[in-house]
């Protein structure tokens, strides 16, 4: 048994600020005060182990609720940039493997730069369901942190040809089967319809025109999966990546897949990257929308985004939004990467450099921070940097500082491109996060937006993912979460003083199963042996893929 | 003035043997022998400096005789082919190798002066940023290119080799010169950005493909790729001042017979930009 003493708690779930209580860890779990003569009995044999956390900040584990880790994009990102790793290298210690690091990190220093900064839960973004045995090889290779991947499922086949035909018990039974058989946590949906329309040589804008040889329009898609989504109980909703992402004009759209899923659970995905307006009498003809995108956020009380915020460097943007890739490509000239996966989505890679003295990087970095300041609960809005898309998941401590600190935020401003408060109005907004703020958008928020009861929080009977961070006095707030003071998982420290220990552990895969009727692969065989290049029968993950998963129960109720 | 000098063992742990015969060498990394590094030290430290070979790690002392005294001017006897990174990211002083050298000199470096009295292997002076280097026999590929990936191959500097040199040279060069006396490999001056590259002696096939700005000049026909278009023949007065240029800051010789003689201009690549200019010495 374990006991960490004098804890100075962060804990918003169960609405502890700053309160001084001890932490019982027993068998990877939090555990209530034992009894008097049972802590003297532990005490007799010398099995209780006591640290004393004399001031310091103690949160729960962080949870990264989309970050892009593991599978076949990330992997081609890694091949497509030998240079991105070139200064980065990490060497063996211990029993710890080598890598390389930067924007796309080898898949042991994903790991370790994780767990480094106190996170111990990861979602991979968007997995293709055909790949999804490449996403559970790497996630075994992925140490420490607990995993899991939202499927890919707004552009595939099946799902859009039983929307066409009506067939909504099919759907569901589809969507369960799909997430069953690949191993995956939830469903992700990327530009519904329209990555399908690019694929068929078309271009669709906004979320009412039908494009598709299913003559189906995105809000057609969205409102069946969302709702397929909600009876099946999945613990996490539908988690959408907008139609028109990356185009200046795009709020609109945002607003109106908003405002069109308003009666399911929804969460919007680097939302940032949807929320820019467009004015027509000048040069840049890009302006931030976070007014009119926060205030519709501010109105949904179901409704949970993330920011996708912008970090000035290098990054490497990556995803199944095959058309956006092609824009960015032609926008940059950068080298690029793009795919058709079969009948199930598309993909596409493009590094690129996002720069302070280039306005265009400077509004989208704005639009993220307006966003953060903006949104006035805590629990809607999550920190994300779309990690490698809009800059490495390894600046959170970053943005962090640049929440909590208005005049670091506007000294950091002062240095922008000079037409800056032209565009943006960040200048004006006086905001501070706190700390239990911090803990709710960077831990507690994401792991109750995936339905995570057990992470997220330090009551008891929660996993015991622990980060401890030094107080705030007189520390920079950047290096204070950049290189948490102790970090635990699953009750066995993985970090001390800043550095890992050296021994590998493993985390878990998170995963649901929703119940489904098993002859739907049956209905779906003819057509699957039909157009696939792969047969039906080797479709599916097999149990050896898997080394430790965690089951989270689908009992949402609407 | 002082100089340090250091001699390569003839017995050295990079060597590798069976029944005492050398049938093979372990790779060095040899990036600590730098002068902005070395200067500051005394011998005894000097000899502490730690080198990488294989997955071992060793001191300077265990390869080299160390002689002279600290300095910034370093002279290395010995053959030197299994050296990596040396002089690579050097910031100031000089290096003089009296041998033969291995990959990656003077990668990335930003100032100072490389001399070699032998050959070198690949990625000389790769994605260097200023100095000057001078290699008097013959180099091996990708010259003064970038690394696999970068965009950004040389960015300014001078690199001048006596010998030949391999394929590659001046890939996605962004700024500097490259004089090569002798002949050079395929895909000269591929992906370039810009920057000037003087070739006296001949080149290999599709030189420039993919340029897309930058000056390439050749004393020898060369076999021209169709997207480049051929402009005109004249007598370019710019060479004259670059060939002087060259002959006073750096005493590079220039053929005589280059000065003051009809040239023809090629631009391209079409494919790219197309504001690359190849100029072709006319032996008329």
């Amino acid at each position: 048994m374990l006991k960490l003493k004098n804890a100075l708690i962060y804990d918003p779930k169960n609405n502890k600020a700053g309160v001084k209580e001890d932490i019982w860890i027993e068998n990877e779990k939090i555990v209530a005060e034992p009894s008097e003569r049972k802590i003297k009995e532990l005490k007799e044999k010398d099995i209780l182990e006591e640290i004393d956390l004399e001031n310091k900040i103690v949160m729960a584990g962080g949870v990264d609720i989309h970050s892009h880790i593991a599978g076949p994009k990330v992997n081609s990102g890694r091949v497509l940039r030998p240079e991105d790793h070139r200064r980065d290298n990490v060497p063996r210690k211990g029993k710890l493997r080598s890598g390389v690091g930067s924007t796309v990190p080898s898949s042991y220093v994903t790991g370790y730069r994780y767990s480094l900064m106190g996170y111990t839960t990861v979602m991979e973004a968007a997995g293709p369901p055909m790949k999804a045995k490449h996403i559970h090889e790497e996630f075994n290779d992925l140490p420490f942190i607990d995993k899991g991947f939202l499927v890919l499922s707004g552009n595939n086949y099946f799902v859009l040809k039983f929307i066409s035909e009506n067939n909504f018990t099919a759907l569901k039974n589809y969507l369960a089967w799909l997430i069953d058989v690949t191993g995956a946590f939830a469903l992700k949906v990327v530009n519904p319809g329209g990555v399908e329309a690019w694929k068929e040589g078309k271009r669709m804008r906004g979320i009412h025109n039908k494009g598709t040889s299913f003559n189906l329009s995105p809000s057609e898609i969205l409102l069946a999966l969302a709702k397929a989504n909600d009876e099946l109980g999945i613990p996490h909703a539908i988690h959408v990546h907008t139609n028109d992402l990356g185009t200046a004009g795009n709020f609109k759209t945002t607003n109106e897949t908003l405002q069109l899923l308003k009666d399911y659970r929804v969460h919007v995905t680097h939302i940032q990257f949807s929320s820019y307006g467009k004015t027509e009498n000048d040069k840049v003809k890009f302006i931030t929308a976070t007014d009119q995108v926060a205030a519709e956020i501010n109105r949904q009380p179901k409704l949970t985004v993330d920011i996708g915020q912008l970090v000035f460097g290098e990054a490497t943007t990556m995803t199944a939004d095959g058309i956006l890739e092609y824009n960015l490509h032609k926008l940059s000239g950068n080298k690029w990467v793009n795919t058709d996966v079969e009948m199930e989505t598309g993909s596409g890679i493009v590094p690129m450099n996002y720069k302070k003295k280039n306005l265009v990087n400077d509004i989208q970095w704005a639009t993220g921070m307006e966003l953060f300041l903006k949104i006035e609960d805590p629990w809607k809005v999550f920190l994300t940097t779309d990690h490698p898309n809009a800059g490495p998941f390894t600046a959170y401590p970053w943005i962090i500082k640049l929440l909590m600190d208005s005049n670091y935020r506007n000294d950091y401003i002062s240095g922008m491109h000079k037409n800056f408060d032209d565009y943006t109005d960040l200048s004006n907004l006086t905001r501070e996060y706190d700390l239990s703020e911090i803990a709710v958008i960077s831990r507690s928020g994401p792991a109750k937006a995936l339905g995570l009861e057990n992470k997220g929080h330090l009551g008891v009977g929660a996993d015991a993912d622990i980060t401890v961070y030094d107080n705030l006095e007189k520390r920079d707030i950047a290096e204070v979460f950049a290189k948490p003071k102790y970090v635990f998982k699953s009750g066995r420290m993985i970090v001390k003083d800043g550095e890992l220990i050296t021994e590998l552990q493993s985390g878990k895969t998170l995963m649901t199963k929703p119940d489904y009727d098993p002859q739907i692969a049956e209905d779906i065989r003819e057509e699957f042996q039909k157009y696939y290049s792969i047969s039906i029968d080797n479709y599916g993950v097999t149990d050896n893929y898997y080394k430790k998963v965690e089951v989270v129960p689908c009992n949402f109720k609407g | 003035m002082s100089k340090l000098e250091l001699t390569l063992k003839r017995e050295n742990p990079a060597l590798i043997k069976k029944a005492n015969k050398i049938i093979g060498k372990v790779p060095v990394e040899a990036q600590n022998i730098k002068p902005s590094l070395l200067k500051d030290l005394n011998i005894s430290e000097i000899g502490e400096i730690e080198l990488l070979s294989g997955k071992e790690s060793y001191l300077l002392k265990d390869f080299f005789e160390i002689e002279g005294s600290p300095s910034e001017e370093i002279i290395i006897n010995g053959d030197l082919s299994n050296f990596k990174y040396l002089g690579a990211a050097m910031e100031t002083g000089s290096i003089t190798v009296n041998g033969n050298l291995g990959m990656h000199a003077a990668s990335e470096m930003k100032a100072g002066y490389l001399e070699v009295n032998g050959n070198v292997g690949d990625w000389l002076g790769a994605e260097m940023t200023g100095g000057f280097i001078k290699i008097n026999g013959h180099a091996g590929n990708y010259v003064g290119a970038a690394f696999r990936g970068d965009t950004l191959g040389m960015n300014r500097g001078v690199i001048y080799i006596k010998g030949n040199a391999g394929n590659f040279v001046a890939n996605k060069m962004r700024r500097g010169e490259i004089i090569i006396e002798g002949d050079c490999g395929e895909l000269l001056a591929a992906q370039m950005i810009a920057g000037s590259v003087y070739v006296f002696g001949s080149c290999k096939n599709r030189v420039g493909a993919g340029m897309k700005r930058g000056t390439i000049i050749t004393l020898n026909e060369v076999e021209m790729l169709p997207t480049f278009n051929y402009n005109i023949s004249y007598f370019p007065d710019f060479l004259n001042i670059a060939y002087n240029h060259l002959k006073k800051d750096y005493g590079i010789e220039v053929p005589p017979q280059a000065y003051k003689r009809r040239y023809k201009r090629y631009t391209g690549d079409n494919t790219e930009l197309g504001k690359g200019e190849i100029l072709i010495w006319e032996n008329v």
